[in-house]
Formats: C-alpha cells, structure tokens, sequence
C-alpha cells in the first residue's frame, strides 16, 4: 500500500515547531521583555534563542540514544519505574497547567476583542472542541496543519508589520547596546518564554526517526524564523509605543495590529485580521500541546492511548478555564510560569541526559533512525 | 459512537444563541464624539449620529432632509457614565465602532484628560486610528454645525487628515498615540484647533493645542505649527512665505524638511541643537521677476533659512514656555543619556535648556518660470 | 454420425443458448453461408448485423481448436469452441456466435456493434485551447485514445469484470516504469475487492475506492478529458476506465489538482499562473464571502469602511429578515435556480438564468425583500464558484459554504476561523491511495509547489511531482549530456 510513515518528515517537524511557538509567544513576549530589558527589549529575543540551545541539545541527546522513547518513557529507563512516572506525571502536570494558563488567556482575549456579549463559558467550549478535533487526530494530521498554515501566517504577519513601520521612532529602541538585565525583578528569566513550546518536542520524539540528521538543520531553520518573526514584533511593538507603555498593556502585540490602517482598500481596521491570523495559530498549538500532554499522560499511567486522555482532559480544562478567568489573575499567573517554567521544559531533559550519560543508559534501536 | 459524539458537541455549538449578533442597520453608528466641561465637575458627551435612510441616494432626485444627522446629548460624572443617558435616547444601542473623529473642549483639556480619555482606550470597539480634536467652543456644537460641502461634518474632518496637501498645518493625533502620549514620561501630546467659521459654514484649523501631561498647557498659532511641523520633519507640502525687500513677498510650496536634533549635556545644562535642511518650490513673487540669476536665489536662499532659524527658535521656545515636548526631546535624551534620565528631572531640564538652530535652505525649483 | 443427427446436434446447441440466454425478444438465428449450414446468433439490439456481412464471409470458420493454438485467450477477438456458459456470456456482452456444422462448440466474434457516440468536448470542462475530444462510453474507444497520447510499451492496461448482473469491464491504465508499483497493486486489489449488482458508472467506482467514504472531499479525481488522464498517467498516477461511462477516474489526488486545468499547460506559464490564482481566488471567494459578509455586517461593522457600513444599514433598514435568513435564503434559491437551469433544454435554461439572476433578484430588492448589498454578496459568490475546474470540488465547496455560514452567524469571524480549522483538520486527515490531500503544502514539498499556486515554466520542471513518489523523476528522461551527444 503506498502509505504515508507514521512518523513526520523535516519539513512537518519545522511547521510544528514554529508555529507552536508562535502561537505561545506572541501574546506576552513584548510584555516581559520590556520588564526585563527596557528598551532594549527586542535583545531578549536572540538572548532566549541562546539560552535555550542546551535545552534542545539535551532533547537530541536523548532522541538520540533513545530513539523508539519519548521524554516521559525515558524517564522511567533512566531513573526507574518509580522516580521516573513520578517525575514524569510532575513533568506533565506542569505542563498541564501551562497550558490551561495559555487557552484561558486567549480565551480572555478572545471575549475582550472580538465576542464580548458571549458568555464566556461558552468560548472556553467551543475552543475547547476545536482543540480537541484537532489534538484526537494525531501527530501527522497537526503537523500537516502547521505546515498548511505557517507560509500565509509569516507572510500576512510580516505584511502587517510593514504597514506600522513608519509609525517607528527609533529613540524608543535606542541606546541599541545599553545593557541592564533586570533580573532581579518581576521579569528576570520569563524571556526565556518564547521557545518554551520547543520542549514539546520531547514528548514526540519517536516520530522524528528517519530524521534524526536533519532535526538540527530544521531547528536552526525554526529558530531564524522564530527569531525574525519575533523581533520585527518587538522592534516594531517598543518603535511606537514606547517600553514604559507596554507595561500598561494586557495584550502588546494585539494593540501594535489595532494600530494598522490601511486606508484604500476594503477593510479598514486591518489589524483585527492580524488577530485572527494570530488566533488561528494559537488554536493549533492548544490542539498539539493537548496531544502532546494526553500521550505523555497515557504513558505514565500506562493506560489506554492519548484519545481517551484527551476526553479525560476535556471537562478537567473546561472546568479551570471558566474558573481562572480573571484578567489580573491570569496574567500574573502566565508571568509566573514563564519566569520560573524554564527549570522544568528544559530541566528535566538536562538531568536526564546527565543522568543518562552518568549511567550509561541507552535504548534499543529496533528500526533504523 | 465517537461520531455521535461529535454531533451532540456541534449542536451546542449552534445552540450557542448568537450573542453578539447585531447587524449594523439595528445599531446606532455613532461617527464622532464631542467631549465638553458641564457644570459641577460633570463631563458632557454628545454623540452625532447619522440617520442612514436620509444618506441614501434616490434615483428619483427628490430632496433629501436637510439634517441626515441626530445629535444626542447626556452629562455624568465620567465620560462612560455618560453612556446609559445616551443610550436612553436612541432607539437602537450605541456602537461606537466608527467613530471618525472625538471634540474635546479646551476647557476640559486644561483640566485634565486622563480620566476622560480613558474609556477611548479601554473599549474594545473604539477605533484606535480614530482623530482628536481640540475646539474652543463648546464640543455639541461643532457637531451640528451646517457645511456647503459635506453633509455629515465628521466626515470633513476626516478629509483634513486625508489629503497630503494639508499636512503642513494639521498633524493627526489618533486616540492611539494621545493615549501613549499623555501617559509617556518622553513626550508630550498635541492635538489640532479646530474652529468653524459661520459666515463660510466651513471648518477652519486654527492651531495646534499642545499639552504638559494631560493638561492643555497652550495653542500655538498657525505659524508655530507649521515651524514645529519642520521641525519633525512630517510636513510634506507647507507652504511658507516671505517678506524680502528685493523681491517682494517670495512664496513656497511644496516645503520639506530633514531636520537633525542633537542634545548635549554639559554637566548642568541641556543644549538642543536643531539642524535642518529644508527645500522649496518657489511658486510666487510679488514682484513678477521673470528670471533669478543663481546670485538671487542664493540671497534667497540665505534670506529664507535666516527667516526659518527665527521662527522655528521662536516656536521651540514657546514649546519650552510652555512645557510641552511635543518634539519627544525626552525620548532622544533618554536614549542618548539613559544613565543620566530621571523622569522627575526632565522638566525642568527641559524649559531651561538653551537651544541652537541652524538652517539650510534650498529652492528646489521655480515653476514654469526661470 | 449421419448428416441428420449432425443436424439436430447444431439445433441442440442453439436450443441450449436459447434457453440458457432467457429467450430474450431481441434474440435472432440467422442461417447462413452458401448451404446454410452456419447458425449465427445474436442479440439485435446489440449488433447491427447488416454491417458486418462481409466481415462474416471472411471468418476463418476451419480454424484449429482451441488446444492447438498457442494465442493467449484474451486477446482474441475470434473465440472458437466455447462452451454453453461461455457462449451465452460472449452474447450477452454483445458477440456474434457461430454455431458451424461437425463442431460441439460455439465460436463467438467480437464485433462491438451497438451504438457508439463520437467523441466531442465535455461539457463541464470546456477550454479556450485544447484538444476537443472527451471520452466516450466505449471502454475500447477510451483505452485507443490514451494510447493515441501515449504510446510507450510501458503502458500498462490491466482490465478486470465489476458488476454481478451487469459485468462491467473495468480497465487500470498505468506507467510500469514511472507509477509506484503498489500504488496499481493497490487499485487493483480495491477494485477487485468490489462485491456489487451492477456498475453503472465511474462514479460507483470512485466512492466504493475512497480512502474515506465519508468525506465531503473529493478523494478521486473524474475527468472526461483524454489529455487530462493522459497527463496524470504521466506523472506516475492510475486512471481507471469504465465501460458505458465517460468520466475516467484518476487516483491518487491532491487538493492541488483539484485547480489544475490543462489549459495552464497550454498558454505560457504568465497566463497558466494567473489564471490558477484567479481560480483559487474565486473558489476561496466563493466559500468565505457570504460568512464574511455576515460577520461584518451581523459581528464586527467596525471593519467595514464608514461609507460602506453607513450604505449598507440604509438600505437593509427596510429589509424584514434577520442579516442571515436573508443571506440563507438567496443561497439556496441560487442553488435552486442552479438544479433547475441543468434539466432544462439549453435554451430555456439560459433565459431561466436571465430573468431568475436579473429580473428576480431586482423585483426582490424593489419589494424591499432583500438589501442589494446581499444579492450583490451572493451574486458574486455564485459567480465565483463557476471558476474552479473540478465539478465535484466545486460542490465541496458550496457545501462548505453554508458550514462557514451558519458557522458566522453563530461567531463572526471567530466563527469563521474556527469553521475553517476543523475543515482544514478535516483535510489535513485524508489520504488518497497513501498520499497527504493537502499536498505539496502539507507536508511541504518545494519542490512541487512549483506546480502549486504557480505554474513553473518547463523549463523549471525537470522533475515529476514527488507527491506520487515515481519511480523515474525526470520528465525529460534525458538531460544536458544527452544533448550535448
């Protein structure tokens, strides 16, 4: 039968990644630079770029040796049965609540921009259904969607961009090399947030055999990406309003897409289809991390497979998000994962790689990578 | 059975009951907003709202009502508190989403605008790129004002900020950058005068309102704006005219400049160093001299930078009387001495800074005449 | 044996068909040759006998016998020494029986004789340049026209009987050397898998193969051009033909081609281009306009320019119905109008459209029954939905169209989006013979997507799509060495 691998190529593996740390970034990234970095704010992109490289190093280091095992089965082959689900199911309810803090989010967005008089339980459901339609169809159908969708979501993003440029007022970017890392203070290492959603990856790496040579190709590849989209947002975002502003804004990225006018043609507030845009890409990293999160779960437990998990999920998220949806709450939230989420996305795979070179613990390899 | 599943989860998603369904013959568009200072501390907001059955074309040619336009009318103790009065008065609920342009009072803008601007900013529908204007008559009046050439006045107001050929006397400032302005520490806002003449039934822009925080601190006349309008280098057609004693009054068109701002810090004293290279059609002389010899477009020249560096001295100094930076010096001094930038200190820094300009001026060309 | 009893055995014989055949009315015994010894038996409504006399008088009547001859089976026309069974099935399916004097058996001639159109341009897939000739109902006649494009021994054509009661040949036309070899290993095994009554169009064929049964999307491809097949054999794909059906079906797909016409190949790749992105346009016009329409209008008017919003509410202030039962309900008339114009004689049909698109839709906005802006919205959408080139896509689509409707009238565009992701996903999950439905943009073949939007000029085109994973990738099967020879 002429049928496709289950597995997903290069190209599938570079959509994913790129577009699930899209959709988890935009929403906040301006927001903890500028706490972070001031003005120079737009440096925090390549900053977490770098200072997420050992993570991923110790993802591939894992892949690697362990290439038929996700993070969470790794887990329990390095540090046993025991110490290893537990971990792992600390791993994925982190992960879990992460993710619940995301959708609430863009589901808060969502009821303030576009649907205000709906109630909101009712957005939390259908977004909910969409998400789960999509994370119950597997690992290739959502890589064949991100890869359908990143090249018109970069271009109509980079479009957009270009129509505010002239607004920019290159005092607020500048001095360019003033650094004063504010670490100590609310924002600190929730710079690092941006690529956070790389650290799924862990959780599908029996997938990617067949690709192993090409993953570091791909993933500089989504790094550029990343980083272009990320700091032409940033750029632009701190060009005209200012740092000190952006702080006063819930959603700075959304606010820079309300300024767009272009005048001559149909649509005269342009920005709120940047929204849209911006949605659709948050709607497919909701429906991976779900997938990526019930996998995780059903192996742990060692129970049935990822869709009956996604249905146990459903209800258990449903239920947080109608109850977490207060604007001050969820931010403050969100700020705290992403200053503190860093140790365990990238922490857990770091010790398990030293763990397993310590231990010399390997996998078996039972088809060809 | 998972099919099924799906089936009952779609259904509640067409039971979901349409909440925000409202179509946009059963909302009362609201094209322009007044903002005026009642009595007691109380804000006044009137909403013009156009009566769309009266703005359409008949085929027939019959006349049409002479005001396609209602205006309404409601005080409250903030600006949104205004907004159940209001809606008591429409038949259909307010929407807000197409507002071209918002009035606001000078005496409300002396006051304070942070309080009343705030619902611009916060409510999701509101137009960001909407425009503000500043009046010195009361808001509700300029919005029921009669033009020969428009029927709805929003809608010429508007017009000002569209066409290129008036950007040298009216700089926009949408609700956007009135918002971030007001709040930043690095610039001021500034927001066009508009008066209306009743003899000409016409809009007139008088000046340029310019604000300390958000208070309306002064109006700077005609000339001053167009002098400050140089200065950020936006204008793209001003039109500038000179008194000379060899040629009569020498008019431009066409005037552009590239200004250059330096600060330095010389311990305990700012100095604003302006550059600018400004250039110009020239397009009248009250002499009718047929033909400049290079010797006379070169006095020109002279004369017009000398009569540029005066005026745009002048405007930065009223700017500074005034302490209003609406050049955002604070920004380009915070970015080049972000070590020495203290909000706090800014001010004061600013009114006493001493300020330098040179100007070179360039007559580009001379019409159709030599 | 004597000369009686040698009689009475060729009447036993013809009694035997006779009886094994139904006794159909159209059922003739023909005596012939000079003694009239021969018997021919034949069905009238399928051979016009007069035709073929002279073919008659010229038939090798003493050949061998079967065992004696060394010509494999089904590639002869003349069968001779068939058996009851046997015969009456060649009968049935339109031969000529030779019933001959001193033989037990019974030869049959294939003469296809029934009535035969001539091949013309499909009416549903009409091209400014091109070749005129679609397919016919003759199975023989379609497999002679791809031949006549392609004539490489490496063409394969695999031929297999669908249809219990009505025996329908079914031919599988492929490249040996250039499609996936379990790619026609697999058609054939779901062909042959097809456990049916009757066949009485390409069309069973096509929904008992799909991948996904259920699938508002085409997951075969129907043509009724030759060239078309041809080019698809070409490129490494299978087409199936049907006796008694026009359409050929094409396997596997892709939503890429659903938008590809051969004219694109005609014109220079300026004019292919253009005209593949005015079809995708129009169809994605066709699919998103009305529900956009509605969540501007019903959701979200601060995205429409003032002018617009302020004409838009005038003239709809006078209409009775909600935004959306007015859009609903010209949607379906338009479909309505559409079912009618295809039974009715050309014509008719065409006046129909007249006074339905013109004269209605004015009366109706005059009654004050709808807001022209809305049959200006849906008029264009109709419009738009003639572009696309795929019939079957083209009803995809409008079914779509009402899902993003009513999906925009629930959520505006959130709605929308949400609409279109769960379609997407939907897509993003089918698979036609093993191949992605979303391909060459999922996953992303570069490569490909030369063919995609774009129609690269052939100069670019060195390389057959990898979608269909050929054997042989290079189209030229010659490069700059060979010419330099």
């Amino acid at each position: 039968m002429n049928q496709e691998k289950t597995a997903i190529g290069p190209w599938l593996f570079w959509s994913l990644i790129t577009i699930i740390c899209f959709g988890f970034g935009y929403i906040n990234t301006n927001t903890y630079n500028v706490e972070t970095m001031g003005a120079n704010g737009y440096w925090a992109i390549p900053l977490a770029a770098v200072c997420t490289v050992p993570g991923l190093i110790a993802v591939y280091f894992l892949m690697k040796r362990f290439p038929n095992h996700n993070v969470i089965q790794q887990g329990t082959l390095i540090m046993g049965n025991f110490f290893g689900r537990t971990a792992g199911i600390i791993y994925l309810l982190f992960l879990l609540v992460y993710f619940i803090v995301f959708t609430t989010d863009v589901d808060i967005l969502v009821h303030s921009y576009l649907l205000d008089s709906t109630p909101f339980y009712i957005l939390c459901a259908i977004d909910l259904i969409i998400t789960v339609y999509l994370s119950t169809r597997g690992i290739e159908t959502i890589s064949r969607i991100a890869s359908f969708v990143i090249l018109p979501l970069v271009t109509i993003v980079f479009l957009l961009f270009s129509f505010i440029i002239p607004e920019i007022r290159i005092d607020r970017l500048m001095p360019i090399f003033d650094f004063r890392f504010n670490f100590k203070s609310v924002g600190g290492p929730s710079i690092l947030h941006i690529f956070y959603p790389m650290g799924l990856w862990a959780l599908i790496t029996p997938y990617c055999h067949g690709i192993h040579q090409k993953i570091p190709r791909m993933t500089l590849l989504a790094f550029l990406v990343l980083i272009c989209l990320f700091l032409v947002d940033s750029i632009v975002t701190i060009g005209i309003y200012g740092h000190t502003y952006i702080s006063q804004l819930p959603y700075p990225s959304i606010e820079t897409f309300r300024t767009v006018e272009i005048s001559y043609i149909f649509i005269e507030q342009a920005g709120l289809f940047g929204v849209i845009v911006l949605l659709a890409s948050t709607i497919i990293s909701s429906g991976f991390s779900l997938y990526a999160i019930s996998l995780g779960m059903s192996q742990v437990l060692g129970l049935w497979d990822y869709k009956r998990f996604v249905w146990i999920l459903t209800p258990l998220i449903f239920i947080t998000n109608i109850h977490l949806a207060h604007p001050g709450f969820i931010k403050s939230l969100s700020h705290l994962f992403a200053k503190h989420g860093w140790m365990v996305i990238w922490g857990y795979p770091i010790l398990l790689s030293i763990l397993a070179f310590i231990f010399k613990k390997k996998g078996k390899t039972t088809h060809g990578s | 059975m998972v099919h099924k599943l799906w089936l009952f989860l779609a259904l509640i998603f067409c039971l979901s009951g349409c909440w925000d369904q409202e179509e946009v013959s059963k909302r009362a568009l609201v094209l322009a907003m007044g903002l005026d200072q009642a009595a007691e501390g109380k804000i006044k907001v009137s909403l013009q709202i156009p009566i769309v059955e009266e703005l359409l074309i008949v085929p027939s040619g019959a006349a049409v009502s002479a005001k396609p336009f209602a205006l309404v009318s409601a005080e409250g103790s903030s600006a949104f508190a205004t907004v159940p009065g209001l809606n008591a008065k429409t038949q259909t609920s307010l929407f807000f989403g197409q507002i071209q342009t918002v009035f606001i009072n000078t005496e409300l803008a002396r006051k304070g605008l942070t309080g009343p601007t705030d619902f611009l900013r916060r409510h999701p529908t509101v137009p960001p790129q909407a425009f503000l204007l500043l009046t010195e008559r009361p808001a509700h009046e300029m919005l029921e004002v009669r033009l020969i050439s428009k029927r709805i006045p929003s809608y010429s107001t508007v017009t000002f900020f569209h066409s290129n050929n008036k950007k040298d006397q009216v700089f926009p400032q949408r609700i956007w950058e009135f918002n971030r302005n007001i709040r930043s520490q690095t610039q001021d806002a500034f927001i066009p005068l508009i008066e209306y003449d009743t003899k000409e039934e016409t809009f007139i822009i008088k000046g340029l309102g310019v604000f300390d925080g958000d208070r309306l601190a002064g109006i700077l006349s005609g000339e001053e704006t167009r002098m400050v309008g140089l200065l950020t280098g936006k204008t793209r057609n001003a039109y500038l005219s000179i008194p000379t004693e060899r040629f009569g009054r020498i008019t431009f068109r066409k005037v552009t400049a590239a200004p250059r701002t330096k600060i330095e810090h010389n311990g305990h004293q700012l100095l604003f160093r302006f550059h600018v290279n400004a250039q110009g059609f020239l397009v009248e002389s009250t002499r009718g001299i047929t033909r400049f010899t290079p010797e006379d477009l070169e006095w020109i020249q002279t004369k017009t930078a000398l009569y540029l560096n005066r005026e745009i001295k002048k405007a930065v100094q009223r700017l500074q009387a005034l302490n209003s930076d609406i050049l955002a010096l604070g920004e380009k001094y915070r970015a080049h001495y972000p070590r020495k930038w203290d909000p706090a200190n800014w001010k004061l820094l600013y009114s006493e800074a001493k300020i330098e300009v040179s100007v070179k001026f360039t007559v580009t060309r001379s019409g159709t005449m030599l | 044996m004597n000369v009686r009893s040698k009689k009475s055995n060729e009447l036993n014989i013809i009694q035997s068909v006779i009886q094994e055949a139904g006794n159909p009315a159209d059922l003739r015994i023909l005596p012939f040759g000079r003694e009239l010894s021969v018997y021919l038996i034949y069905l009238n409504s399928l051979i016009p006998l007069e035709k073929y006399q002279d073919l008659i008088g010229h038939l090798p009547l003493d050949r061998p016998d079967r065992e004696q001859s060394r010509l494999p089976m089904r590639h002869e026309t003349f069968q001779a020494d068939l058996g009851i069974t046997e015969a009456v099935a060649k009968l049935l399916a339109g031969h000529l029986l030779i019933v001959k004097p001193g033989t037990s058996g019974i030869a049959a001639l294939d003469v296809q004789g029934w009535l035969k159109r001539q091949p013309e341009e499909p009416q549903t897939e009409r091209l400014i340049r091109g070749p005129r000739e679609g397919f016919v109902e003759s199975l023989d006649d379609n497999i002679g026209m791809i031949r006549r494009w392609i004539q490489d021994p490496n063409l394969k054509v695999e031929e297999i009987v669908l249809g219990r009661r009505t025996k329908t040949r079914v031919a599988v036309l492929y490249l040996d050397d250039v499609a996936q070899p379990r790619l026609a290993t697999e058609v054939l095994r779901r062909l042959k898998a097809i456990h049916i009554d009757g066949v009485l169009e390409s069309g069973y064929i096509e929904q008992l193969i799909s991948d996904r049964r259920t699938s508002i999307f085409p997951l075969t491809q129907a043509t009724e051009r030759s060239d078309k097949a041809a080019s698809a054999i070409l490129e490494g794909r299978v087409v199936i033909l049907v006796d008694k059906s026009p359409s050929s079906v094409i396997v596997p797909v892709t939503i890429n081609e659903m938008y590809q016409t051969p004219e694109d190949y005609y014109f220079n790749f300026w004019i292919g281009s253009f005209l593949r992105l005015i079809r995708l346009l129009g169809n994605n016009l066709a699919v998103v306009l009305p529900g956009l329409y509605v969540a501007l209008v019903a959701y979200h008017p601060e995205l429409l320019p003032t002018q617009l919003a302020l004409s838009i509410a005038g003239t709809s202030s006078r209409v009775p119905l909600p935004l959306i039962a007015e859009v609903l309900l010209l949607e379906i008339m338009v479909e309505v109008f559409r079912e009618a114009g295809l039974r009715l004689p050309g014509a008719v049909g065409q006046t129909l459209g007249v006074v339905a698109g013109i004269v209605l839709g004015l009366s109706a906005v005059q009654a004050g029954l709808i807001s022209p802006s809305t049959l200006a919205v849906v008029s264009i959408t109709a419009i738009a939905s003639f572009t696309g080139p795929n019939y079957s896509v083209d009803i995809s689509w409008r079914l779509l169209k009402f899902i993003m409707l009513i999906a925009a009238a629930i959520l505006g565009l959130y709605g929308i989006v949400l609409s279109g992701i769960a379609i997407l996903v939907h897509a993003a999950d089918l698979n036609s013979f093993g191949v992605s439905y979303l391909a060459p943009w999922a996953p992303l073949q570069w490569r490909t997507l030369k063919d995609g939007p774009f129609r690269a000029p052939f100069w670019a085109r060195l390389y057959r799509p990898e979608t269909w994973r050929p054997q042989d990738e290079l189209r030229s099967g010659g490069t700059k060495k060979e010419d330099e020879h």
